[in-house]
């Protein structure tokens, strides 16, 4: 098993690992909220004291949800405070990055209503990464007082230690296994959205270069919550043997499957067939593969 | 471990992401009300009207002088003017002005095909924008 990191605790990694987990949360919790073309015609209509307002008080829920259960040990309420508001920014981030890459931004969209269709959505994915944050993170070894990055030490230290020796006659026994829970996972996730009309929308109104963003996101987001956001499970998934089982083949893989039960799903649900021209069924299959992808990995953590 | 237990440095970076999120958050927010710009009237009060002034038969066609004025809050930018008969949208003719200060009067003229009719020409303002 390769090494994904050195195991160093050190307090920037610490801080960088909890922004990758809840940026990852937000994606996952969110996207099928993200994938609604309605939350996008938000921004046209909804006045604009109504969605400060409701920011606003978004954010003192995530405040609320932070102390009550904080990721940090000894948390207070400033740390609850300070947490809502990198929540926060992970959403917005998260929101523009995804109206660009849907193709909903740009065109005759002007920057007020991006900026409106950004706080929107910003709302539901910042309540998804302060979850992940406070919910999700692997807290293992002697007390939950260690950092990031000494779990990350152990975590490797495992994966490298002799306690388990090569396992190759079974290596794939997990690669089945992790197959058989991306095809499961993305069916979960990907059947939220695949019936709605808006797989077709984002084909039709993107360039070829969303498809090829949300390929690399759809890998990037996949990568890091499998491998360095240390979601609850990743300990485990550093100490499986194969070579499939290291990171990036294990993410390419699983984008692959993801792909073919995209085009499964838009198939079976009528949106793709024969008829169909070549680039705009590609596009739909990539839209549609990030969810699945996503459901795949979550999966693949949590079983 | 409690915030004053935190070593120095992890303390440090806490600040900075802490700050640079508030930063971003706060930013947009601004710039959200900014583009807005609820203090400013809505863009429903702006009201460059238009008034047909003259119409006069000349060559076989009609001439058509109006004048276009803007009594809103705001300038407007990109008036589109079209003219055309009361009831056939086929004859219409646009003209546009690129940029009409609030207060101000703009002249101009529409040259449509036959004789004057019975019923008074259509003016109306198609499209504008803001600056």
């Amino acid at each position: 098993m390769t090494s994904v990191t050195a195991g160093t605790a050190t307090p920037l990694r610490d801080e960088i690992r909890r922004l990758v987990r809840g940026l990852c949360g937000g994606f996952i919790f969110s996207l099928p909220i993200i994938y609604t073309m309605e939350m996008w015609q938000l921004g046209h209509t909804t006045p604009l004291g109504k969605i400060l307002g409701f920011f606003a008080f978004a954010y003192v829920v995530a405040v609320g949800l932070n102390y009550v259960s904080g990721f940090r040990e000894g948390h207070d309420i400033r740390d609850a405070l300070e947490d809502a508001v990198e929540a926060k920014a992970i959403g917005l981030v998260v929101a523009a990055v995804m109206l660009v890459l849907m193709g909903v931004a740009g065109g005759e969209s002007s920057w007020s209503v991006f900026l409106r269709q950004a706080v929107i959505l910003a709302i539901p994915i910042s309540i998804g990464a302060s979850l992940a944050r406070s919910q999700f993170g692997e807290r293992d070894g002697p007390g939950d007082g260690q950092t990031d990055g000494q779990a990350d030490g152990q975590a490797n230290g495992q994966a490298d230690g002799a306690d388990h020796p090569p396992k190759t006659s079974q290596s794939w026994r997990a690669d089945a296994k992790d197959v058989g829970l991306t095809i499961f996972g993305g069916i979960f996730l990907g059947f939220s959205v695949a019936p709605t009309e808006e797989i077709l929308l984002i084909a039709t109104q993107g360039h070829i270069w969303n498809s090829i963003g949300t390929m690399a996101l759809a890998l990037g987001i996949s990568y890091l919550t499998l491998f360095e956001a240390r979601f609850v499970g990743q300990s485990q998934r550093l100490a499986s043997e194969g070579f499939f089982q290291d990171p990036w083949p294990e993410t390419v893989l699983a984008y692959a499957v993801s792909l073919l039960v995209s085009g499964l799903l838009l198939w079976f649900l009528g949106f793709i067939g024969p008829a169909m021209a070549l680039d705009e069924t590609l596009a739909m299959v990539i839209a549609l593969a990030f969810p699945v992808s996503l459901g795949g990995a979550a999966a693949r953590l949590i079983l | 471990m409690s915030r004053s237990e935190r070593p120095r440095a992890q303390r440090a970076v806490e600040r900075t992401v802490f700050l640079l999120s508030l930063a971003l958050v706060l930013g947009t927010l601004v710039a959200l009300v900014w583009t807005d710009r609820p203090w400013e009237p809505d863009q429903s009060n702006l009201s460059p009207r238009v008034t047909a002034t003259r119409v006069l038969a000349a060559d076989g066609g009609t001439v058509i002088h109006f004048e276009l004025e803007n009594k809103g809050q705001l300038s407007v930018a990109e008036v589109v003017v079209e003219v055309s008969r009361e009831g056939d949208a086929a004859s219409a003719v646009e003209q546009v002005f690129s940029h009409v200060p609030r207060g101000s009067k703009r002249e101009g003229v529409a040259v449509l095909e036959g004789p004057p009719g019975n019923q008074p020409p259509r003016v109306r303002i198609k499209a504008y924008q803001l600056p």
